[in-house]
């Protein structure tokens, strides 16, 4: 007698696209990869990316690479829902929902090491953390404070670069070629597993520039930035582990050229850099088969926003140490809980504080001190419920931190998924503490933390035929928002609480993927339903200063031939709001097109790929998404670039 | 010497009381069975990487594109997961297709056979079907080796494999040096010694 049989043909049907394949799908790894996979007991670590409780969007190298990115920032374009903008100095940054995430709003985790300056809890990007080192990111698109803490208010990006799962090594050397200026970058690194030990380690050295137009300031004077807008950026990047044990080292230098400084150009080249060593080690203790122990130990050594004109120049060394002990519990077989304790301390010393006029023991504690620090302690915990209806999430976090006090977020999740679709309401609180230099510096003033509320609902529906579409809506609000405002001179500057904010607005991801034909397309829109903050108006309701409500990006990779593939993407923002001179009140930008393509051919262990970015050559501008007294910064003309890899 | 400050002492409170009652939850937790969806989720990716590697005897009943049958005995233990893993990622050129029965008769002209059954007795009876067929036979019961399974996979902190060399031998199959490499234990004449 047969018994019962069913059977199902793969030779012709699309893969699923929702799934997270580091979770579920391990089709494509090899034996020594496969034996490596760690077999977490509980689905607070590892569910399918439509069962998380969360918006997540998951990048992984393949298809980094078929697009071409060199780096973070470009990988970041192709994710509705995020932009870029300016700071002071030169500096870009992401925006998110219409809001201008850079600063303490958005947390950037590599290889579990938060990369956030302590200062001010920015991020920078724009030829910083190449793609070619990178294994996977993972984005989180709501808020993340509940379990990872604060600045991971609006969203989480998390960066996993490539490991000793490779059994081999890699090179990249990429020089790129714009009108009147070249660059390069130039990645490599290694990884193996041998019995119980693995070690990888990437290193990265890129010399580049912002961009190759001119610059013009809100005063009518201009500064060339082809050579005056440099970017050398250098990450050492080495990870061992032995058995569940792994330690982890990163170095990063990141330093530009400026000249727009707050706004008005200066006469001569200033540096400004960010530097960041970090020493990590945790260890995950399976106690027993329904228990995980991990202590986790962090060391961050940052340097950041460093250097100056001559006379005028900064330099505050920060420290971070970080102890945490979490635990993850299978309490039954549909129901595991994540909970843990997290404690760090925060020191600041500054060196040099002649920027302000004043001497290092000047600038903390009311002009009495030259160092600051500050203790934070945090229980958390998250317990996911496999329930037959739905997937519940229901966890919290409170944050005590000794200058500003406690906070207490909590968050709600429940997913429910079908064999095509499902469904996901999230809720969640979110909050931001004020950085060390707004709480304590002369640009300080009595700026408390700001409360964030966030509701999601996300849908999806699968296709059989390889292709998933994927939409949400979300509404966001600040309470108390932390506001840095300054003008083209520097004259003032502060940090104030605005009033409430909030935005409102949808996100569609449509995907497909094919053997020889993979494609997305994404569309974000935002609308400012409430702006209590004076220096993010635009003049135009609903619309924040320096955002595009609108963003459509497309990406689509052919496979020619086995081993001939040509990708083409793209992104189209729509007008965006900015101070532009001659004009004293904000006006709107023409909307941007920026049309890339790459070409690459894979012979053996050696590939060559070309490159070109903003084929069309179009005009477009990464303006200040805040009253900064800074005019827009032009973004790079045509470049063409190549990548020449090999494996081993 | 600095003094402690009454804002430092309600942290250092705090934080001891949150570790006790966090220990004391610990403690108080019921033993709970493993969760093994990941575990099989890693199988499914060894059930479309085995192929690769291991060598059959000359097709006789199948031309060189036809699909790889991989047929699964018993539980439903993969879900999605096999499907995942095999769909459109071709081996040799061959893409695959999934047979899923009750019984052993359904997939002895399967290339591989996952023996999905918990029960060592019923697995034992089903594995005497598949003596000297050319098919991989693979599952996780504790004395597959012994019984004349092929593959035995090993699900603790990560999924290993152990390979009957014996067993493939007299199925006519060839495991190569490079496979044997990644497996944790090799079980030749009669005896089970660790591979590396």
């Amino acid at each position: 007698m047969a018994g019962a049989v069913w059977l199902v043909s793969l030779a012709n049907s699309g893969a699923d696209p929702f799934t997270n394949t580091s979770s579920t799908d391990f089709g494509g790894l090899s034996l020594d990869q496969l034996a490596n996979v760690r077999i977490d007991i509980a689905s607070v670590r590892s569910r399918p990316m439509r069962e998380q409780p969360g918006i997540v969007s998951v990048i992984q190298a393949e298809e980094i690479r078929q697009m071409g990115a060199r780096d973070l920032a470009d990988i970041l374009q192709q994710v509705p829902g995020f932009g870029l903008g300016a700071d002071v100095n030169g500096v870009v940054g992401s925006s998110f929902r219409g809001l201008w995430a850079y600063e303490g709003k958005l947390q950037l985790i590599v290889d579990g090491v938060e990369m956030n300056e302590t200062l001010y809890g920015t991020t920078q990007l724009g030829h910083r953390l190449p793609a070619d080192a990178i294994a996977e990111v993972e984005i989180i698109r709501g808020p993340g404070s509940a379990k990872y803490g604060g600045t991971a208010e609006l969203a989480v990006v998390r960066v996993t670069t490539k490991g000793a799962e490779q059994n081999g090594g890699y090179g990249v050397l990429a020089p790129s070629f714009v009108s009147g200026k070249a660059g390069a970058d130039a990645t490599g690194g290694f990884g193996y597993t041998e019995g119980d030990w693995r070690v990888a380690a990437n290193a990265y050295v890129g010399e580049n520039f912002r961009s190759n137009r001119r610059y013009t300031a809100l005063d009518g004077s201009s500064v060339d930035l082809t050579h005056n807008s440099d970017i050398a950026s250098r990450m050492v990047n080495v990870g061992v582990g032995w058995k569940d044990l792994n330690v982890r080292a990163i170095y990063d230098l990141y330093r530009l050229e400026d000249r727009i400084n707050f706004g008005i150009p200066l006469p001569l080249d200033e540096q400004i850099s960010f530097e960041t060593l970090a020493l990590a080690a945790n260890y995950d203790w399976q106690v027993n088969d329904w228990l995980i122990v991990t202590p986790n130990f962090s060391w961050k050594r940052q340097v950041p926003w460093t250097g100056g004109v001559p006379g005028s120049t900064f330099r505050t060394v920060t420290e971070r140490y970080l102890a945490e002990l979490s635990a993850v519990m299978s309490l039954s077989e549909n129901v595991s809980l994540l909970t843990g304790l997290r404690f760090h301390y925060d020191h600041a010393q500054v060196t040099d504080a002649r920027f302000y006029g004043l001497a290092p023991e000047e600038f903390y504690n009311g002009g009495t001190s030259d160092s600051v620090s500050y203790n934070t302690f945090s229980p958390y915990a998250q317990l996911d419920w496999d329930w037959d209806w739905a997937n519940i999430s229901v966890g919290g976090r409170y944050e005590y931190h000794t200058a500003v006090g406690g906070q207490w977020v909590p968050r709600l999740g429940i997913t429910k998924t079908w064999d095509h679709l499902h469904m996901k309401a999230l809720f969640d609180r979110a909050y931001r503490t004020p950085n060390i230099n707004i709480l304590n510096s002369p640009a300080s003033s009595d700026a408390t933390s700001e409360q964030t509320t966030s509701y999601q609902f996300e849908a999806g529906w699968r296709f059989h035929d390889g292709v998933s579409l994927v939409g949400n809506i979300f509404y966001i609000e600040i309470h108390d928002p932390i506001v840095y405002q300054t003008d083209a001179k520097m004259i003032s500057e502060g940090y104030t609480n605005g009033r409430r904010i909030a935005t409102c607005g949808t996100e569609l991801e449509l995907r497909y993927r094919h053997r020889k034909f993979s494609g997305a397309l994404g569309y974000s829109l935002y609308a400012l339903t409430r702006n209590g903050v004076s220096a993010w108006e635009s003049g135009v309701s609903r619309l924040a200063l320096g955002i595009p409500a609108h963003k459509v990006s497309a990406s689509a990779t052919w496979h020619i031939l086995d081993n001939l593939l040509w990708n083409a993407n793209a992104t189209l923002t729509a007008e965006q709001r900015a101070y532009v001179f001659p004009n004293v009140d904000a006006i709107s930008l023409p909307p941007t097109f920026l049309l890339n393509t790459f070409l690459e051919y894979r012979w053996h262990h050696a590939s060559c790929g070309i490159g070109v970015a903003n084929l069309l050559n179009s005009d477009s501008y990464i303006a200040q998404p805040f009253l900064g007294g800074a005019a827009p910064i032009p973004g790079k003309g045509r470049e063409i670039y190549l990548k020449l890899g090999f494996e081993f | 010497m600095e003094k402690h400050t009454p804002t430092c002492r309600r942290v250092c409170l705090t934080a001891a009381c949150w570790l006790l009652v966090w220990i004391a939850g610990l403690l108080s937790v019921p033993a709970a069975e493993m969760h093994s969806k990941k575990a099989h989720a890693v199988i499914a990716g060894y059930l479309h990487a085995f192929p690769a590697y291991v060598e059959w005897p000359a097709p006789t009943n199948y031309t060189n594109t036809a699909p790889w049958s991989i047929g699964v005995l018993g539980d439903d233990v993969f879900g999605d997961s096999l499907m995942l893993a095999c769909t459109n990622r071709p081996v040799k050129n061959r893409p695959f297709q999934l047979i899923r029965a009750t019984s052993a008769q359904a997939v002895t002209t399967c290339d591989l056979v996952y023996f999905a059954n918990q029960d060592a007795e019923i697995v034992k009876k089903q594995l005497a079907q598949f003596t000297g067929r050319p098919v991989l036979t693979i599952g996780e019961t504790e004395n597959f080796l012994e019984e004349g399974g092929i593959i035995r996979m090993e699900i603790g902190r990560r999924v290993q494999f152990s390979v009957n060399l014996d067993a493939a031998r007299e199925a006519g199959l060839k495991i190569p040096a490079q496979m044997l490499q990644s497996a944790s234990g090799i079980y030749e004449n009669g005896h089970l010694r660790p591979a590396r």
